[in-house]
């Protein structure tokens, strides 16, 4: 039977009102470690800039390659906690920034492949990263980082469920 | 296929010509990456070596026979649904395609090609860039008929649920084609890229006045321009520097216009059904065609010249991967009037193309917004001027400044978002006006965006991604934007229709 009821506009579910959820505790010392790693770098080549180049306007170049490094090292360990995301019945949000703040939406019913990633210290801490890809041909694909290896794994297997049933019921209409 | 005269079902090979093709090619591309060394070899007698010699026949003989080889077991057909290549000698591979996920034949034809009077089929597949396909020489006929196999049978496979009522009669009478003849192309060339043309024109002019000046000083210290500047130096700069700019704009102009006559001579656009099939060109020919499920993103473009001639450059916007963006997907329409845009946008989207309705304009705080970041370059110059000690110029700052704000402002003043039905709708630019019509059903994702500052004003932006690229939406009200996304999530998530 075809049914087509009103719908009313507040109906329409709001993104605004979706509950976030925050990424796993551990994710942050991944982060601390990776903004470690920036700033060693970032001294190591001003040390090798103090002591191989001659001329004293080289001041100038250190300073600024110190400071480069303090702020790409400050910038996540300041941001990271503001990625949140929410997995919805049809689509996935992952919220992002801390000057700019952004909201990425991806309804299931667009995904193309689901991919779990892992670096060497998160297999250590047990976390993993789950991307979510689209046709959308630039480098904007949702990647939630800092969940837990199980958690990761559950939310791609009901993804790939959520995947299934959607396809089937489009192939229906 | 009843009609249909050529058989795909067993293995075809390729054209007994494309063998000349073949070899053709790879004779003209080791000529051109070694045509120094062969004047050299003619120029200096005593470089003859017998060994180097035997070796680069040897090397040209092993090429030919690989050629060759690749060229015998190259085969392709076509089984159910799916389209099948096998290629290759001691290492064989196969290449299976379903239907479904061809998105894209073109037909191709290069110089080499027009004088054997072959086709090179390029199958554009979903996937990466790499499973591309290529079936070098095919006659035309051929190909065509290659053609429709693969590309007809995917609609009409997803298809047939809802056309099982209308009687297939329609067919051959829905086929409309639409020209462009050679006066519309003249006035398309006259008027299109005009930004490009500038760009050419700074380009080039700056690497003429290196020249002329290398002419005038000729590397000697006594030079034409001495002779010159004693009678009357500042009158001639002015005078020669009128005549190159305006010889300079009439060439790049006239070098457009070529260009775009050579490129879409004889242009022709095929609707059939629910597919466009372009064909164009006059020293490489294209045939392209789209199923309109295909398509991602509708653009047409007008400037002010063109709104006159009432000509509209059209871009139908395919899938592009990004290894491939390169090459320019999709099909361009040089120049259409108002109807035929009307035409190939019902063919496309199946409804009426129309853009006119309520519409929102981006919050007025980008106008100082910008005004704020055109002072970046503003001071910089200054400053600039003021350590080079060419303060004498400084006149030259405010003009400038005001011409490029005038610019941003009409860009605002132009930029208009409709969002309609299932269409998101942008007008923007400053001279060549373009309006991006998005279809719902067509986006991948939705990022929605505020910094800082615009938190304050309830203002951000929504940056709409598609297989085609990204439509932004920048500095709207914020409000509207996130109802906006709400409704969009709401349509697709609803409607569950596939994007092609």
């Amino acid at each position: 039977m075809f049914e087509n009821p009103i719908v009313n506009l507040d109906e329409i579910p709001k993104s605004e009102e979706v509950s976030f959820v925050e990424l796993h505790h551990n994710y942050g010392k991944i982060v601390k470690f990776n903004s470690a790693v920036t700033f060693v770098i970032g001294v190591a080549v001003a040390a090798v800039l103090f002591f191989s180049v001659e001329e004293s306007e080289k001041i100038y170049g250190i300073v600024a390659v110190l400071l480069l490094s303090a702020l790409l090292g400050l910038f996540p360990l300041l941001s990271y906690r503001r990625k949140k995301y929410a997995f919805r019945l049809h689509d996935v949000l992952f919220k992002k920034g801390l000057f700019y703040k952004s909201v990425h939406i991806s309804p299931y019913i667009r995904l193309q492949h689901v991919v779990i990633r892992q670096s060497w210290l998160a297999k250590r801490l047990g976390l993993a990263t789950l991307s979510l890809y689209t046709a959308a041909n630039n480098h904007s694909d949702i990647s939630i980082p800092g969940l837990t290896l199980e958690e990761a794994e559950r939310w791609k297997s009901f993804l790939l469920n959520r995947l299934e049933d959607l396809e089937d019921e489009s192939e229906s209409l | 296929m009843s009609q249909n005269p050529y058989d795909f079902s067993q293995p075809n090979k390729l054209d007994k010509k494309a063998l000349v093709l073949v070899l053709g090619t790879s004779v003209w591309t080791t000529m051109r990456a070694a045509w120094p060394i062969l004047i050299l070899f003619a120029v200096k007698r005593e470089m003859y070596n017998v060994y180097l010699i035997a070796s680069v026949i040897v090397a040209v003989l092993f090429t030919f026979g690989f050629k060759i080889i690749n060229y015998l077991c190259f085969s392709y057909e076509v089984s159910g649904d799916e389209l099948i290549i096998r290629k290759g000698w001691l290492n064989k591979s196969k290449t299976v395609v379903k239907f479904d996920k061809i998105h894209e034949v073109n037909l191709n034809q290069k110089f080499i090609h027009k004088i054997v009077g072959l086709y090179l089929v390029n199958i554009d597949t979903a996937g990466s860039a790499s499973t591309e396909i290529l079936i070098n020489g095919i006659d035309y006929h051929k190909a065509l008929a290659f053609k429709t196999v693969l590309t007809e049978r995917v609609p009409q496979v997803t298809e047939d649920v809802e056309k099982d009522e209308k009687p297939p009669l329609v067919k051959g009478a829905g086929e409309e084609v639409i020209t462009i003849g050679f006066s519309s192309l003249v006035k398309i060339g006259l008027t299109r890229n005009y930004l490009q043309t500038f760009g050419l024109l700074i380009a080039f002019s700056f690497q003429i006045i290196d020249q002329v000046q290398d002419f005038f000083y000729d590397g000697q210290d006594h030079s034409v321009y001495d002779d010159i500047s004693n009678i009357s130096y500042r009158q001639y700069i002015g005078v020669i520097g009128i005549v190159l700019i305006l010889g300079l704009m009439l060439f790049v102009v006239l070098f457009n216009l070529v260009r775009t006559m050579l490129t879409y001579y004889n242009y022709k656009i095929v609707i059939k059904e629910r597919q466009l099939t372009v064909s164009y060109g006059l020293t490489d020919s294209h045939i392209v065609s789209v199923p309109s499920a295909k398509v991602q993103m509708f653009q047409f473009q007008q400037n002010y010249f063109q709104k006159i001639m009432n000509l509209y450059e059209v871009k139908i916007r395919q899938v592009e991967s990004e290894e491939e963006n390169k090459k320019k997907k999709g099909i361009v329409v040089p120049g259409a009037n108002s109807r035929e845009l009307q035409k190939i946008f019902k063919v496309v989207f199946d409804t009426d193309l129309d853009t006119s309705g309520s519409y929102y304009k981006p919050g007025k705080g980008v106008l100082l917004l910008k005004f704020l970041w055109l002072c970046i370059p503003a001071l910089i110059a200054l400053v600039t001027m003021y350590f080079t000690d060419s303060l004498e110029f400084v006149w030259l700052v405010p003009p400038v400044f005001v011409f490029v704000y005038l610019l941003v402002f009409i860009g605002y003043r132009n930029e208009r978002l409709v969002v309609k039905d299932d269409f998101v709708i942008l007008k923007k630019g400053v001279w060549d006006l373009s309006t991006t019509i998005l279809h719902i059903d067509k986006i991948q994702k939705l990022s929605l965006g505020q910094s800082y500052f615009q938190e304050k004003k309830q203002i951000g932006s929504l940056n709409l991604h598609t297989a085609a690229g990204e439509v932004t939406i920048y500095y709207y009200d914020f409000k509207m934007l996130r109802q906006m996304t709400d409704e969009i999530l709401y349509k697709i998530e609803k409607n569950k229709r596939s994007w092609m």
